[in-house]
């Protein structure tokens, strides 16, 4: 049978064999779907490279936990969010480029935008949108970035992150009363 | 202190005329002064949150191929056998785990259950207390032991 047509699951149970080439084939079919979820996290193509590598490597790790009761897709975006969790967890809070004029900050960050050659104007806006959250902690940062960003649903962002619905609802609240206090402080209307 | 005139034959009057004829080298604020505006430009007409949202939506990543990065860090980690390392270092979210509400309300559960059992067996004085052990230090202090034994019978 050709690679390209066999379902997930007969591919995840290849590779479970030790068959590299069929997660190969599962690397392939589910990169650009990874990449744009992670996209939302770290817009920069090399960081983001290394995010959507690390996912996968630890998709590969945890394979024998898949059930095929659940789409393997939906499953491996569940280590994404995990994957893009840990990244905010371990980016340090970095200065916002949106400050008001006259900030010193607001030079510093001139600079260091010019030093970067990767910066493109196709994602410019995410950029931003992530040095604003930067600001926040990482569970905030993940939650609003799933639900404001990615359009995933609370529902989505319990199952991902392993907090119950009510308690996602709670952490939403207060991420969302943060990120406003926020905006006031940028003079950024909502 | 070491005199800053490094020519001893030069006057204070020379040391003026000499700087006067010196020139800077050369500056270019330009782009550090359009970068300055560009940036004052911008935050006049800052977006607002859901402008910023709504556009972030629209981007796109450049397109990504981590196939054969990918390959090659499993085919690394297979040689090297490291391939489950995360899954044994899984140990201590495990003992986490064991903490969370669920858990605790079971163990407590349990201990509860365990504890009405144990009340609900005979203790170990009633199984004294029903058999023929003495313990020394009663029976040396009863009436009929002061009068029949010596107490030094025990020690």
């Amino acid at each position: 049978m050709d690679s390209e047509s066999e379902t997930d699951k007969q591919l995840v149970e290849r590779a479970r064999d030790g068959d590299l080439s069929a997660f190969d084939t599962l690397v392939v079919k589910h990169q650009g779907m990874i990449s744009r979820c992670l996209f939302r996290f770290c817009p920069h193509q090399s960081d983001l490279e290394d995010l959507v590598q690390d996912t996968f490597i630890k998709a590969y790790r945890k394979l024998h936990l898949w059930k095929p009761t659940a789409p393997f897709e939906n499953w491996l975006r569940r280590i994404a969010y995990n994957t893009g969790h840990d990244y905010f967890r371990r980016s340090k809070r970095t200065p916002v480029s949106l400050a008001s004029p006259g900030q010193e900050s607001n030079e510093l960050e001139l600079l260091r935008l010019e030093d970067r050659t990767d910066i493109q104007q196709e994602y410019q806006t995410t950029e931003q949108v992530q040095q604003l959250l930067s600001e926040l902690p990482a569970d905030d940062r993940l939650l609003l970035t799933m639900h404001y960003l990615e359009e995933r649903p609370l529902a989505e962002v319990a199952e991902a992150t392993g907090w119950s619905l009510s308690k996602t609802k709670v952490k939403s609240f207060r991420a969302k009363k943060k990120l406003r206090k926020l905006l006031n402080r940028y003079d950024i209307s909502e | 202190m070491t005199s800053p005139n490094k020519n001893p034959n030069q006057s204070w009057t020379d040391m003026v005329a000499a700087s006067r004829n010196e020139s800077p080298v050369h500056v270019d604020v330009r782009s550090a002064v359009r970068a300055e505006l560009e940036s004052l430009s911008s935050s006049s007409n800052q977006q607002s949150w859901a402008e910023m949202v709504a556009a972030s939506r629209n981007e796109s990543p450049a397109p990504v191929d981590v196939r054969y990065a990918v390959r090659a860090m499993l085919e690394s980690l297979l040689r090297s056998g490291n391939l489950r390392e995360d899954a044994e270092a899984d140990w201590t979210s495990d003992i986490i785990r064991l903490f969370n509400p669920g858990f605790v309300k079971l163990g407590v559960a349990a201990a509860f259950v365990g504890m009405l059992v144990l009340a609900g067996t005979n203790s170990v004085l009633d199984s004294e207390f029903d058999s023929d052990y003495a313990d020394p230090l009663v029976t040396m202090n009863t009436v009929e032991a002061d009068a029949e034994a010596e107490w030094s019978d025990w020690l």
